[in-house]
C-alpha cells in the first residue's frame, strides 16, 4: 500500500494520535535499555534501538496469567485482562513470530481466546531495522529488516524522517484517518528507504536454515544431540526469549479453600519439562531435550505450519550462558 | 596469556597420552564476539580446540555434578570417569566445596590450576559495561588455584582486600530501602534457572522451586513467588556460595544478585570465619556447632 511521511518533529503529534485509540506501548529508553512500556502524552519514543530484550509476545501471552478464580460456590473465569491498543516499534522478525503465533493460537478449530483477544485489540505497528546486530539472521527464516507479516503498519526511520506503509486494512484505516499529520514521500526518501532496506539487509550473513527440516528427518542419532548439547545448563533462558516459543502449564495457586489457575509460561529445556508423576522423564537427557527444541522448531512447525518457527532475531544466540549457538547447530545439521 | 594457553595444552594432550583423564572440562573459542564457552575435550584430538583467555567467564564446577551423575542402569564394573578441569581460583573453591559436599570424588578429579588476571563479565546487565573485567574478579580474594593437581605458572592477578564494602553500604541503609531495592532488582527476573543452573552449588536433584508436592513455589513469575525463589536459592548457598559470579554471568536479564550473595559471604566470613572453598578441611559451615558460634543474627539482626 501506499507510504506515507511523518516528519520526526511531528512525532508527538503522531503520539497524541495513537493515544486517541486507548493504551499504548512502545520503546522508551530506562535503566535496563530500551523496553516496550506504556507510552503517555509526555513519553518520548525511541527510535533508535536494537531490538527489546523480551519478545513482543508477552504483549499477548503473558508469562504468567491467572485463568480461572475457584472456591467452594464453584469455578469463575477471569476476564482478559492488560491488552494494549496499539503497539508500536516491535521489530520485524517479532512481528513475523507473531503472526507464527497466531496460525498456533488462532486456529480454524480451536482459539485461544486469551491471546486472540489482546491481538485482536492491538494495531501492531512495526518498525523496521536501521542496522542488524551480531547475532541476526533473519533473511535465512523467511523474515528481513523490513518484512511486513504480521504488522498492520510498517515504519521506516530515515532520521528526520518516519516512512509508514500500511499493511493490512486497519493499518490503512489508521493512515486514512490521521492523514492530516502526514504528507505524500519525496521520490528521494522512498530511495532512501529502499536503499536502507538494502544495506541492513546485506550485513546479515545467511544461516542454513532453509534446508535444515529436510535433514533434520534423519537426526536421531542421540549421539549427535549430546554432543549438541553437553554443555546445556536446561536453563529456559533461550525459550523465555524466544518470540516464538510458546508452550505453557497451568499450575494452581490455593489458600484456604479459594484460589486460582495460572497459566505460565514453561520451557523444553527445563529437566521437568515431560517428567512423569511417577519420575521417569521421556526426555531426561540434555540431547533428548535439545533435539526437541530444534525439531520442533525446524521440523514439526514446517509440517504443520509450512514455516519454521524461528525468525532469526539471534536472542538465544545472545541469552545462552554456556554460549549453544543454533546457527551452528544448523549448520551441524545440515552438514 | 597464550604462554599460559600453550602450556596448559600441553598439559592436557600428555593427560590423554598417558590415558590419565576420560574427558577434560575447559573452554573453546565462543561463537560470539570476545567469547569463550564451556567444552568438554574428549581425546588429544580435542584439545586443539582449548582456549585460555580472558573470557573463560563461566564457572566450570558446575558441570562436574553431572558428568558424575551415576547412569540410571550401571554397566556392570561401572567406574566413575576421571575428569579433569581447567580451574580458576574461583574454580578451583567449587571443586573444594563439591568435594566437602560429597558431590564430587576428589581422586577421580584432576584441578588444572591456571593463572587468572580476571575475566570479562557476561555483557547482558546495563550495570555492566562492554568487554570489562566482572566485578567478581575485581573483588576476588583468591585468583590462585587451590590445591591444584597440575599448576600452569604466569601472571596472576593480585588477591583483592575483599571488606565488603558495597554490602556495608547496602546493609547501613534501613530496612525499608533495602527490601524496596531487593524487590526493585528481583523484579527483573524471568524464572529461567539461568542462576540456578549455572551455579556449582546448585546441584539438588529436584529443586526446591521444582517441587510439586507440597509446591514451596510455584513456577510463575509473580513478584511473591520470585521474591521466594531467590530468598530461597540464596539461602541455601549460606556458607557455601564462592561470589564467583556464575549466577550473575548467567542471568539474561542482568540481575544484580551479587550483592545479595555477598551478604551471605560476608555473613560466613565476619561470624564465623567461614571462607568457603578456602577455609580447610573442616566440615560445611552449616554442618558444625561450635560453643562460641556468633548467634547475633537470630539475637539482633539489626546489629550493624
Amino acid at each position: 500500500m501506499q507510504s506515507v511521511a511523518l516528519d520526526i518533529k511531528n512525532l508527538r503529534k503522531f503520539t497524541a494520535a495513537l493515544l486517541k485509540l486507548g493504551t499504548v506501548r512502545g520503546p522508551v529508553h530506562s535503566p535496563a535499555g530500551v523496553v516496550l512500556a506504556d507510552i503517555t502524552t509526555q513519553s518520548d519514543l525511541a527510535l533508535e534501538y536494537e531490538n527489546f530484550k523480551l519478545p513482543p509476545k508477552r504483549e499477548f501471552f503473558p508469562q504468567c496469567e491467572e485463568i480461572t478464580r475457584f472456591d467452594a460456590s464453584g469455578v469463575r473465569e477471569v476476564p482478559v485482562s492488560g491488552a494494549a491498543d496499539v503497539i508500536f516499534g516491535v521489530r520485524p522478525c517479532d512481528a513475523l513470530a507473531l503472526s507464527h503465533l497466531d496460525r498456533v493460537f488462532t486456529d480454524d478449530k480451536y482459539t485461544d481466546p486469551y491471546y486472540s483477544k489482546r491481538r485482536g485489540a492491538a494495531l501492531l505497528i512495526s518498525l523496521a531495522c536501521n542496522k542488524s546486530e551480531a547475532a541476526c539472521f533473519c533473511t535465512s527464516t523467511g523474515g528481513s529488516p523490513s518484512s511486513k507479516q504480521g504488522a498492520d503498519i510498517i515504519g521506516f526511520n530515515l532520521g528526520t524522517v518516519l516512512l509508514l506503509e500500511p499493511v493490512t486494512a486497519r493499518g490503512q484505516a489508521f493512515v486514512k484517518k490521521n492523514k492530516s499529520l502526514f504528507r505524500d514521500p519525496s521520490a528521494k526518501e522512498l530511495q532512501k528507504r529502499e536503499k536502507q532496506e538494502a544495506d541492513v539487509a546485506g550485513q546479515i550473513p545467511g544461516v542454513a536454515v532453509q534446508q535444515a527440516p529436510a535433514a533434520l528427518s534423519g537426526k536421531s542419532d542421540p549421539a549427535f544431540w549430546e554432543s549438541i548439547a553437553e554443555t546445556c545448563l536446561s536453563c529456559g533462558a533461550c525459550t523465555f526469549l524466544c518470540p516464538t516459543c510458546h508452550c505453557f502449564d497451568f499450575n494452581d495457586r490455593t489458600k484456604r479453600d479459594a484460589g486460582s489457575r495460572l497459566r505460565v509460561h514453561d520451557a523444553c529445556m527445563f529437566a521437568s519439562f515431560v517428567r512423569e508423576a511417577s519420575g521417569h522423564n521421556p526426555r531426561g537427557k540434555k540431547g533428548e531435550r535439545m533435539r526437541q527444541r530444534v525439531m520442533h522448531k525446524f521440523s514439526y512447525a514446517p509440517e504443520n505450519f509450512n514455516t519454521v518457527f524461528c525468525v532469526g532475531c539471534g536472542r538465544c544466540v545472545t541469552a545462552c550462558p554456556s554460549n549453544i549457538d543454533i546457527r551452528e547447530t544448523l549448520s551441524k545439521v545440515t552438514a | 596469556m597464550q604462554d599460559a594457553e600453550k602450556k596448559m595444552k600441553t598439559a592436557a594432550k600428555k593427560l590423554f597420552d598417558d590415558k590419565k583423564v576420560d574427558v577434560i572440562v575447559g573452554f573453546r573459542k565462543g561463537s560470539r564476539a570476545n567469547s569463550s564457552r564451556p567444552y568438554f575435550a574428549r581425546s588429544a584430538a580435542d584439545v586443539e580446540n582449548l582456549v585460555w583467555n580472558g573470557f573463560c567467564t563461566a564457572n566450570l564446577a558446575a558441570f562436574l555434578p553431572g558428568l558424575f551423575e551415576k547412569p540410571a542402569r550401571p554397566e556392570d564394573g561401572y567406574k566413575p570417569p576421571r575428569i579433569a578441569v581447567i580451574a580458576k581460583g574461583c574454580d578451583s573453591r567449587s571443586v573444594a566445596g563439591l568435594v566437602k559436599e560429597n558431590q564430587v570424588p576428589r581422586a577421580n578429579v584432576i584441578v588444572i590450576g591456571m593463572p587468572c588476571n580476571g575475566m570479562t563479565a557476561a555483557v547482558k546487565g546495563a550495570q555492566v559495561k562492554k568487554d570489562e573485567i566482572g566485578r567478581a574478579c575485581l573483588e576476588c580474594v583468591s585468583p590462585m588455584v587451590k590445591d591444584a593437581d597440575i599448576s600452569i605458572t604466569g601472571e596472576s592477578r593480585k588477591p583483592a582486600k575483599g571488606g565488603y564494602a558495597r554490602v556495608k553500604a547496602f546493609a547501613a541503609k534501613s530496612s525499608e530501602e533495602r527490601w524496596k531495592a531487593f524487590v526493585k532488582e528481583i523484579a527483573k527476573c524471568i524464572r529461567c534457572n539461568a542462576c540456578r543452573e549455572a551455579c556449582p552449588n546448585c546441584y539438588c536433584k529436584v529443586c526446591f522451586a521444582d517441587q510439586k508436592k507440597p509446591a514451596w513455589v510455584s513456577p510463575a513469575n509473580e513478584l511473591s513467588e520470585t521474591i521466594a525463589f531467590h530468598m530461597g536459592r540464596m539461602f541455601h548457598q549460606a556458607g557455601r556460595c564462592v561470589e564467583c559470579d556464575a549466577c550473575v554471568n548467567a542471568c539474561p536479564m542482568g540481575i544484580d544478585l551479587r550483592l545479595f550473595t555477598q551478604k551471605l559471604a560476608q555473613d560466613a566470613h565476619d561470624l564465623f570465619g567461614s571462607v568457603p572453598g578456602i577455609s580447610g578441611d573442616e566440615a560445611p559451615m552449616l554442618n558444625m556447632f561450635k560453643q562460641d558460634d556468633s548467634e547475633c543474627f537470630i539475637t539482633d539482626p539489626e546489629e550493624k
